[in-house]
Formats: structure tokens, sequence, C-alpha cells
């Protein structure tokens, strides 16, 4: 603890912190305009020192956990001294510290009496930035242009006036311009709502003060997260695994990490990991490394503050021009998705050899999005709107793993399906469980579901899913998860499998964009089982049976899976 | 003899707050609650208080038998019949987790199970047209399934009610032809708004506490009557109003925050008595501290209540904060070498270690303790004696840990749950726009008037009142209730194309509604209001803000008031705004009052003229150990100041005024009033 403050006094100005990034996120959802932000909740906000160094973050997203810190440090590195009071900078470039061009950043410096004292952050995922194709999901880029505006770190207000030109300039450039107003204002709202709130922290503990607790806060964050640490056994421990295919090329990437404990300390390795790929699964560092602090903090302290005292145990190597470190002008949108969960999948699985007791199955992973895109330029309509149905989680060693629920890298909401229908042309025709989507085991992985949408329009359809090739793993003797896949027009004569696996087992990418999609067609989506805990032949049978009453487990999986005749 | 007897349950103790409308005079007792029947109770303590049942007028009962079959499962088995596809939607949620990082988590059971519920051929889109004709006979052989698993409380819930119900009416009306013996419920009937999950798991916790509810209040209403009470038997409402016995039983999820609202409406006629029309409650209790907005004499309301994790129950109601801190709130050191209070609480058992039943960590209560502010021998009216040396011994012990003395470590205790409690009071009122300083804040509870003065003055209040009784505050608000009904209608329209003609026919209808159900009561009241609330938004958003509309007929003007007011709400409350922005409406409601509740005036109990300081006693303010004068409540008199450092103390509570503040008792109502004067 630092000398100058005491225990108490520093409990009381760090949970501040946390108090002012929640009335931050609560003023950006609340405002928002773009739906993957008001329903969806696709945003972080956060406090940094006047080092930008993270000191408090909203516990929305967790990819954005290294990535607001990079961004912050990009941004302060671009204006230096020239960022002043009542200047806000934008920016989303993904090589610049962004996720993918979607997730729009905006930073601001806090002047006590003149001296920089803090900046507060916030980072939103906006409808539409332009690019190849609707809500700039193109699973077939090949290159970073296509995937729309890309924002150096860029002045958008100068001492609290806004830069119209530049606004303007956004709004040529998106499919959804009468969004960006309301989202600019939403973004605002939380810097503002933040400057409110930690002035008022300021004036009463003294700047001083303050300083230190923000210095002490990495410091506590990094000796609860080295004590977590210590509690794991040493030892190098290696996990391999395959991104489905990029896109572009129906191939199947392989990744591997290495995760070394030593004490107090874990280096994960990336090397032998793919090269950098044709399409858009590369993820930039600063993804990347996201995707190992998330990936770890599930079996570290869950509850230590998420701050940049948590990178210091952490050590992360990545060697260049790989899937997990890329360089321009290499497509990145489904990095922030299909990649960092695979960095966390990686972990997990070298985390079951080295504490197999407290591992769980592996998660759906990715977060699936399926977007439409509806442009009748004669009337002058350009909608785009999507969803994120999510599949399983993984058994744990105390129970099923939970069904439908949003994976590790962020925790979205659905967009409901009535407001989806009184805002857009679709129905919303199916939202159930898949029965025997699980990954069997002694706890088996939560259920995927199968949920489809008649489209009333003419319209254009992007896809961007995973783990469709393989199912998500199951861990100690656990089965795999059932995989995912798409299909139109099901239950017709025109049904189709346009992702997945065929009727005659040939594999189809389920990364498309732009897919034609006829006024009254239909399409659903099957995502993915958790994978399972432990040999299905140790679940209990009463848990069995209850499964087959409730109909996810079919008598001929019970019977197969579970040794259990019905 | 003519008695208005407000009746509230908690989990210890069963309150009664009795005004004799003739004589003025109050009577305040409490017995034991009875969880094997909570009917016991009621009775219990109104044989204890001596009132002839004959002699009451009125009862008005705050329940918590809706909230505990909620948190125990204890409800009915419910069967769910909904649109085709639809069967998990309920289950499903919101894709959301609970905890972020935690791998083992799990999403609570849902109220009704998949194999119980069951999907039909329908369909109506948004604007209300059949896209799919209901297909009665799977609702017929649906109900055959009910009929055989011997369900008795069925709900139908289908996609767009919202706007055309039709559907799901006659799915019902079908159910009850093929069940006589079930309650069958239509979703939109209940709530009719967009938003399927929260509509659906409103129709559905009405049907699952249908049968419990009315058993309940049959059971208590016959056992009152055979004692020969021939009064109104009254229910209280999350919303803060009254219902009839008879009425609530088609309205049960009204129940489910019954026992807090009562506390809130008594903090506001209590305020209202010192001249405070803005004040901030603040319920503390052994787990939690519950925490609400009272502005012009109105409380604060919302529609954002879940009753676990993803199961929204969109009604209006009182929107009550609750936090995990309370007096038995656990301290703790954690893995970075950090002072923590709670969520985690000792309960009443183990309790905390100076109970001495087996509590062994240090709570908020045991710091109250060695600080001096509890009194060893006279805590509960010396019911308890309590163990200062096994409180001061795990504190110090927890102070080892992190190089604190005991006395420090008991101080940082307080001062950080006192913190967490602020941030609480500061998220209702700095996080919604609203200057704390403009408030006075009531304490109650059993904790509530140990810690509000600490409290407050961290977040800027300047007054703080402490009711009288204020562990029977609830009882007391439960009297003061006006009957109260709410009538939501979604109504979807931009602000400028507003049709006058329409929207005023729309709220004409839902008025009418309204009034009839406050009718259909037979209650006599002294006059009816009628209140009417716009939910707004910039065109683009999804959350609203809910404008009051005070002329009841709109007109142009209207509108540009209604303009006004959005604008000016939204950035009191988000810090920005837009004026030239499209605003849109989505919902209205009409609030129906019928005023039954009459000023009471709460008198001297004792009358007794003795000196109110009882003794000296040492305790620790800001780590010095202080004298501090300890007087009993019942005895101050209207001229005494008591200035800081001092103790007040009643039966169940304690205040304590800290060096620099003075307390003065308010002549009108016997509250305390803590300020700097």
């Amino acid at each position: 603890m630092n000398k100058k403050l005491d225990p108490i006094t520093f409990e009381v100005v760090r949970s501040s912190f946390d108090y002012i990034t929640k009335m931050m996120s609560q003023t950006l959802q609340k405002i928002s305009f773009s739906p993957i932000m008001y329903d969806q909740v696709d945003f972080s906000n956060a406090l940094f020192d006047d080092k930008a160094n993270l000191i408090g973050q909203t516990t929305n997203v967790p990819v954005h956990l290294a990535a607001m810190h990079h961004c912050v440090n990009a941004a302060v590195e671009a204006f230096k001294d020239d960022f002043n009071e009542g200047d806000v900078v934008i920016l989303n470039d993904p090589y610049r510290g962004g996720t993918h061009n979607m997730d729009v950043t905006f930073v601001t410096p806090l002047f006590w009496d003149g001296k920089l004292t803090a900046y507060a952050c916030s980072r939103g995922h906006w409808q539409d930035m332009g690019g190849k194709a609707a809500s700039s999901e193109s699973p077939t880029a090949v290159h970073i242009a296509e995937e729309g505006l890309r924002l150096p770190p860029t002045k958008i207000f100068i001492n609290k006036e806004p830069v119209t030109w530049l606004i303007d300039i956004i709004r040529n450039n998106t499919r959804a311009p009468y969004f960006i107003d309301g989202d600019i204002r939403a973004h605002m709202g939380a810097l503002n709502t933040a400057e409110k709130h930690f002035f008022e922290l300021v004036e009463k503990y003294g700047e001083e003060t303050v300083r230190a607790c923000m210095e002490e806060a990495l410091d506590y964050t990094e000796r609860r997260t080295r004590a977590a640490i210590a509690k794991l056994p040493n030892g190098v421990y290696e996990a391999e695994d395959y991104i489905d295919a990029d896109g572009v090329n129906n191939e199947a990437i392989y990744v591997r990490a290495t995760v070394t404990i030593e004490d107090e300390d874990i280096t994960v390795d990336f090397t032998g990991s793919s090269p950098t790929v044709d399409g858009p699964v590369n993820f930039p560092l600063a993804g990347t490394c996201s995707g190992v602090y998330f990936g770890l903090k599930f079996f570290l302290d869950l509850d230590a503050p998420p701050n940049a005292g948590m990178y210091r145990p952490i050590h992360i190597i990545v060697p260049e021009n790989t899937v997990f470190n890329p360089r321009w002008p290499a497509p990145v949108y489904y990095g922030n998705l299909i990649t960092s969960e695979k960095a966390a999948d990686l972990i997990w699985q070298c985390l079951e050899k080295a504490i197999p007791q407290d591992i769980v199955g592996m998660p759906y992973a990715d977060c699936n999005p399926i977007s439409w895109g509806v442009v009748n330029a004669r009337e002058g309509v350009s909608d785009t709107f999507g969803e994120l149905p999510p599949g399983g989680w993984g058994g744990t060693p105390y129970g099923d793993g939970m069904s439908a629920t949003y994976s590790r890298h962020g925790n979205c909401m659905d967009f409901t399906p009535e407001q989806m229908e009184l805002l857009y042309p679709v129905i919303c025709t199916e939202r159930e469980f898949k029965t025997d989507s699980a990954g069997a085991g002694k706890f088996r992985g939560g259920l995927g579901l199968q949920v489809s949408w008649k489209i009333l329009q003419n319209a254009t359809m992007n896809l961007g899913m995973g783990r469709s090739r393989f199912g998500p793993p199951g861990v100690c003797g656990g089965k795999d998860g059932l995989p995912s896949s798409v299909i139109v027009n099901m239950g017709t004569d025109k049904e189709k499998v346009i992702g997945g696996y065929t009727k005659d087992h040939e594999y189809l990418m389920t990364m498309f964009d732009n897919y034609p999609m006829k006024a009254g067609e239909t399409v659903t989506m099957i995502t993915q089982g958790g994978g399972g805990y432990g040999d299905p032949k140790e679940r209990d049978p009463e848990l069995v049976k209850k499964d087959v009453k409730n109909e996810v487990i079919s008598k001929d999986a019970a019977a197969r899976e579970y040794g259990v005749s019905l | 003899m003519a008695y208005k007897v407000g009746i509230d349950i908690g989990g210890t103790f069963t309150d009664l707050y009795a005004y004799d409308t003739q004589t003025g005079k109050s009577l305040c007792l409490s017995s034991s609650s009875t969880p094997e029947n909570y009917a016991n109770g009621v009775l219990n303590v109104i044989e204890k208080s001596k009132i002839r049942p004959e002699d009451i007028e009125l009862i008005v009962h705050g329940t918590t038998v809706a909230t505990n079959a909620v948190i125990m499962k204890t409800y009915e088995k419910t069967a769910f019949v909904t649109t085709k596809g639809m069967r998990d939607l309920i289950e499903i949620g919101r894709f959301h987790r609970k905890v972020l990082y935690d791998p083992y988590q799990q999403k609570p059971e849902p109220i009704v199970s998949r194999d119980n519920r069951f999907t039909v051929e329908e369909r109506i889109d948004k604007d209300g047209n059949v896209l799919e004709a209901l297909n009665e006979n799977d609702v017929r052989q649906v109900a055959a399934k009910i009929r055989e698993k011997g369900i008795t409380s069925v709900c139908v819930g289908f996609m767009n009610s919202y706007v055309n119900g039709k559907h799901e009416k006659r799915a019902a009306e079908i159910l009850k032809e093929e069940l006589p013996d079930a309650y069958v419920i239509a979703s939109s009937q209940i709530l009719p708004n967009i938003g399927a999950l929260g509509r659906f798991t409103t129709g559905i916790i009405n049907a699952a506490l249908y049968h419990l509810v009315s058993n309940y209040i049959e059971n208590l209403e016959d056992r009152l009557r055979g004692k020969g009470f021939k009064g109104k038997l009254l229910l209280v409402q999350s919303n803060g109003g009254a219902i009839t016995a008879e009425l609530v039983r088609t309205k049960p999820e009204t129940l489910l925050m019954s026992g807090p609202a009562g506390g809130v409406v008594g903090a506001l006629s209590i305020g209202k008595a010192s001249g405070q029309e803005d004040i901030i409650t603040f319920d503390m209790g052994g787990t939690s501290t519950d925490i609400s907005i009272i502005e012009k004499s109105k409380p604060f309301m919302s529609s954002d209540f879940e009753i676990d994790w993803d199961m929204p129950v969109p009604i209006p109601l009182i929107e009550i904060i609750s936090i995990g801190a309370g007096g038995g709130s656990i301290a703790w050191v954690d893995s970075g070498g950090v002072l923590k209070v709670g969520p985690r609480s000792a309960g009443a058992y183990p309790g905390p270690v100076c109970y001495g039943v087996g509590g062994t960590e240090p709570t908020v209560c045991d710091a109250n303790l060695v600080l001096g502010y509890l009194d060893a021998d006279e805590f509960l009216d010396g019911d308890m004696k309590l163990d200062v040396e096994g409180a001061k011994e795990s504190i110090r012990k927890l102070g080892e840990k992190l190089g604190l003395s005991m006395i420090d470590t008991a101080k940082g205790i307080l001062e950080i749950v006192n913190e967490n409690m602020a941030n609480a009071v500061k998220e209702v009122t700095i996080g919604k726009g609203r200057d704390p300083r403009d408030f006075a804040l009531s304490a109650f509870g059993g904790a509530g008037s140990l810690h509000a003065v600490a409290c407050a003055d961290k977040v800027g209040v300047p007054v703080v009142l402490v009711p009288p009784e204020p562990g029977n505050l609830c009882a007391f608000g439960d009297i003061n209730m006006n009957l109260q009904n709410e009538v939501e209608s979604f109504y979807f329209s931009k602000l400028d194309d507003l049709d006058l003609k329409d929207i005023n026919k729309r709220f004409s209808n839902m008025d009418k509604e309204g009034i009839g159900l406050l009718h259909s009561q037979k209650v006599p009241t002294n006059g009816e209001t009628i209140k009417h609330v716009i939910s707004m938004r910039y065109t683009g958003q999804s959350y609203e803000l809910e404008i009051e509309c005070d002329d009841l007929v709109i007109k142009e003007d209207t509108v540009k008031t209604l303009a006004e007011d959005f604008h000016a709400t939204h950035k009191k409350i988000y810090f920005v705004n837009d004026p030239d922005s499209e605003v849109e409406i989505t919902k209205l409601r009409t609030t129906v009052i019928g005023e039954i509740a009459e000023e009471i005036n709460i008198q001297d109990q004792t009358g007794e003229k003795k000196e109110a300081k009882s003794k000296t006693v040492k305790a620790y303010f800001d780590g010095k150990e202080m004298d501090t004068p300890v007087y009993q409540r019942s005895l101050i008199t209207t001229e005494d100041i008591v200035s800081g450092p001092a103790i007040v103390r009643e039966k169940k509570s304690s205040t304590i005024i800290p060096p620099g503040k003075k307390c003065r008792i308010d002549p009108n109502n016997r509250s305390l009033i803590i300020e700097n004067l």
C-alpha cells in the first residue's frame, strides 16, 4: 500500500472509479441511437490516469480490456501537448488500438486547475461504418479498406465545439447516417458524465489523493492478480485448435498457444500459429492481448478491478505477421470475435491440463453476427440491422453450462424481437433451444438455439459464424457441442444449407456476405452447443430423464451418449 | 371507535400501526412473524393490540406473500401457451450473463419449465394484422395436455399481442372452456406493452401467484370476519397505492414490492408534515439497504423491475434500489490487502459476533458496538445482551491484516459501508440529474438511523429525518395510502404528427377503465385524481423518459410543453440534448387515485416530563474517544436541542448525532430532525 494512503481512503476513492464508469455506461446506453448499443449493449467506458494507464473500466465488453488502453495511448501519442481541455479525439483504426472499424472510440483529457489529471474514454459499436457489406460485416474482405471508414486519431471536438466537416464525412460514409448525431451525442453524454463525477471526486479528496489512489489501484489489481496466479500449478502447458476458415479460403487455420506458469507470472506464447490469412479473421495485437486477459481472468481473480495493473504479471508473445498479430492491409473485422475467442479457447485448453478439477467445457465462442441490408435507392431506403444469437457455454465441474448466453469477449443482449419487427422489415419466426445441441458430459454443455427470421423485402445477408466445422470442445472426457449451421427456407422445397455441413457432409463456410434474400424468404441459424465436462456415463440418470422430459435431449441421445434407456 | 389499522409483515416482525379516527390517538406494536402461515401473525398482532376487530373500519396490509413465493419459488405450477416458434423465449431471456467473468455461473430456473410450455399456430404482425389465423384445434390439444398434467394456472402470451390481443383473448376463452377449474390469463390483459419477454413474464407471474394470493387473502379475510371485523381489507401494491383484497386477486403481481412500498409512503407522509416534499428514503436492515426518491411528495416510479436475472416485470412501481449493505454485512480483507464490507451478510444466524450465537466474522453491527454507538445492555430494549469483547477481538484480528488499530478498523468498516450506501444515494440523485442538497434523507429500518447522518454528509444532503417508530414506518405508511391503479397503453406517434383527437380518445378510454376499476372496489373516497404520463424519446432511441402531462386534454400548446419538458429532462439527466431532433411517443399511462388517506397527527406518546439525558458513554467520532450523552427519544421535548456528539435511543433503534450536528424534535410529527443548525 502506498505510504501516503490509508487503506480506507483508497477503497472509498477506488470504488468511485467503478461508480463513475458505471454512470457513463448508463448514459450511453439510455440515449444512443444504434440498436447494437442501446439494445445489445456493445460498448465500454473507462477512466485513465494522466499517463494513459487504464484505471477503471465498465464491465460490458471484455475484448475492450486492453484495446481501450491502446486507443487512449494512440490518441495521446498523436496529439501530445496539443490535447487540450474541451478537445475530444475520435478513432477506430484497428491498427492503432481499435478492435474493428465498427468500434468507435472517444477520448478526452480531464484538466483540473489547468493540470492534466486523467482521461475519460467511451467506446461503442456503431451500426454501420460503410465498407463492402451492410453493418460493415464483410467476411470476404481481403483488404481492410473493404471494412469501412478507418479513422486515425482525429479531433472531433475542439474546445467543446464540434468539428462539423469531420462529422459530415462520417455521415457520408455510412449506411445509417441517421444514427450518427445521436450516437456522437451519447458518447459526449458519457464523457460529460465522467467529467462531472470525476471533478466532484477531486474536489472532495484533493488532486493528490486521487492521483495516489489511481496509482495504488494499479498496484492493487496487480497484487490480486499475482495472488491468483500463485495458486495455479507451475508448468508449461500447450494446446492447439483451429479457426474454421477465413471467409475467403475454405481451409481450417491452425493456431496454438503455450502457457507457462511460473510462481506469480504467466507467459502466453502464440508462436507456431498460422501466418496472417487472406480473410478477416486476423486480429491486431491490442485485440489479441485483450483475448489473453479476458481468457485468463475467468480463472484468476474475477472481481479484481479491471485495469492496467492486471497487465503486469501477464506476458504475451505474439510473432509478427501471424493471425494474432497482422500488418496493414490485412482485414480484421472477425478477429475481434472469432480470433479473440480462439485465443481464450487455447488458454482454457492449456488450463485443462493445469487445473482439470476447475476447468469448464469450451463455450460456443465467437458471437455469431448475422446482418441484413435493405436498400431501395428509388425510395431512399437504407436499412441495416442484425442480431447476435448465442450458443451454449461449457459444462462445469459443478453443473450444466448456460444455454444461449453471450460469449466471453462481450456481454451483449438481444435485439428484442418485437422491437426488431417494429423497426425493420422482418418477422422473428423462431427462437427456441436446439434439441441435442449440448456437448454430452457428466455436466453437459448449454444448449444452442434454432432461431429464424422471415425477411419481408429483398435484402442482402451477411454471416460470420465460427465453430461450424468443429463444435466447441468438451473437457475431461466431455463431448464436443453441436457445430453451427445456417439454412434458408427451412421446411419448404427450397430448403438449403448455405453454411456448415450439408446433408452430403460437405462443409460450407459459415462466413459470407451479400447473400441475396428474396422478400418472403426465411433464414435459420443453428448455434453451437457448449462442450461437456466429464464422462457422460457419470451423469446422474435423473438429470438425463429431466432433460428428456424437457425435450432438450432426445431419447436416442439419452441411450447413445449417456447409456440411459427410457 | 373507528380504527384504521396498518399491518406490515417482515421477515422477523409483524408490525401494527393503529389510528383512532375519533380520538386521533395512535398505537404501534409488533409481534413475531409466523412463516408457517403469515395470517396467524396478523391475527396475533391485532389481538395483542387489544383493539376489538369490530371497531376496525379499515385494514391496510403490506404483505410479503407474493415476494416470498417468488424468492422461494413456491408459486403454483403454471403452463404457458405461446406462438409457434417461441417456446423458449422466456427462458432464453436477453442473452447476457449476470457475472462477467464467472465460468461456473448458471441462470435461474424459469418459472414455467420447458415441459409445461406449449405452442400453437397463430401470428399477428407489428401493425396488428393477422398473418396466420389462430389454430383453435391446436389450443384444444394443448388444453388436453394441461388437463392431463393437472395444472390449474395458465398464461397465454402471443407475439405482438400489445397491438392486437384478439388471438390471445380467443385462446384464453377456449382454454377456460376446456379447463373450467383453471385460472387463465392473457398477457395483453395484464400489460399491453411492447416487449414480449416482459409482457409474458408478467402474465406468467400473475398466473403463478393467482391461487396462492387468493388463498392467502381468503383465509385471512375469513378469519378476520370470524373475529368480528366488518370493515374493508386493502392490500398494499408496489406502486405505493392500496387495492381491495377482492380486486388484487386478479393482480397479484402488483404485490411484489408491497412491503417496502409502505415505508416509502410512510416517509412521504411524515416528511410532508415536516414541510419536506423532496426526500431520499433510507431503509437499512440487517442484510440490505433500500433507497428511493420522493419528489414533490410523489414517489419516483419506474418500470425496470426484475424478479430475477432476465425476468422483467415491467409494471409501474416505486423505484427502490436495494444494495447489499446492512447491519449484518461482513467485513473482510481481500487478496489485494484492502478492506471490504459485504455483500455477504451474517444475517440473524450466525449473526454478528456480538450476538454471541455463533458468528465469528466482524460485521457492521460489531463496528457500531465497539465504537460505542450501540449499548451492550440495552440492545432491542435489553432483550439481547451483546458481547463487546468478542466484537473487539474479531475486529482487532481483522485490523492486524491491515496494519490498523482496532478502533481505526471499526471506523474503516463504517466508512466503507457508508461510502457504498452513499454511492447508491448518488446514483439515484446526481446520477439522475438531481441535486442532493435539495433533499432530506429519511432514515428508518433497524439500522437506518445509525448511519443516516454520516451517509447524508458524504452526499451533501443537508437534513436527516428520523420518523417516530422508525422500525414500524411501513405499517404507518400503509394507513396513509390512497387507492391507486394504473392503466397503460402502447401508443406510437411522432410528436409532430400527433393526432390530438386520437390520443385524447385513447386517454379518455384509459381513464374510463381506471375509474371503472376504482369504482368497482366500492370504497368511499374523498375525491378522485387522474394523472397522465407519456413516455417519450428521440426518434432512434430505445429508452424513454416519462413526462408528466398536466393537461388532461391535450391541445396544441400541450404538445409544445411536452416537447420542452422532454428536452429539459433529457439535458438534466444525461447532460446533453438536441431540441432540433425529432421526438416520438411510445406509451401512455393513466393513474387513477381514489383519496382515502387522511392527515394523521402523531402525538407525544408519553406525556412524561423527565430528564431525557439518561447517561454518558464513551463513543468514538473520527477516531477520537469522546464523552457522549445518551438521550431517551420519548423524553426529548420540542424545546430541546441536542448537540452532537450524542446518541438518541429508542426501543428498536439508535440515532447517532456526530459532533457539530444538532438534533431537535419536530412538533408536528415527533420526527427527529438532524442538521447543521
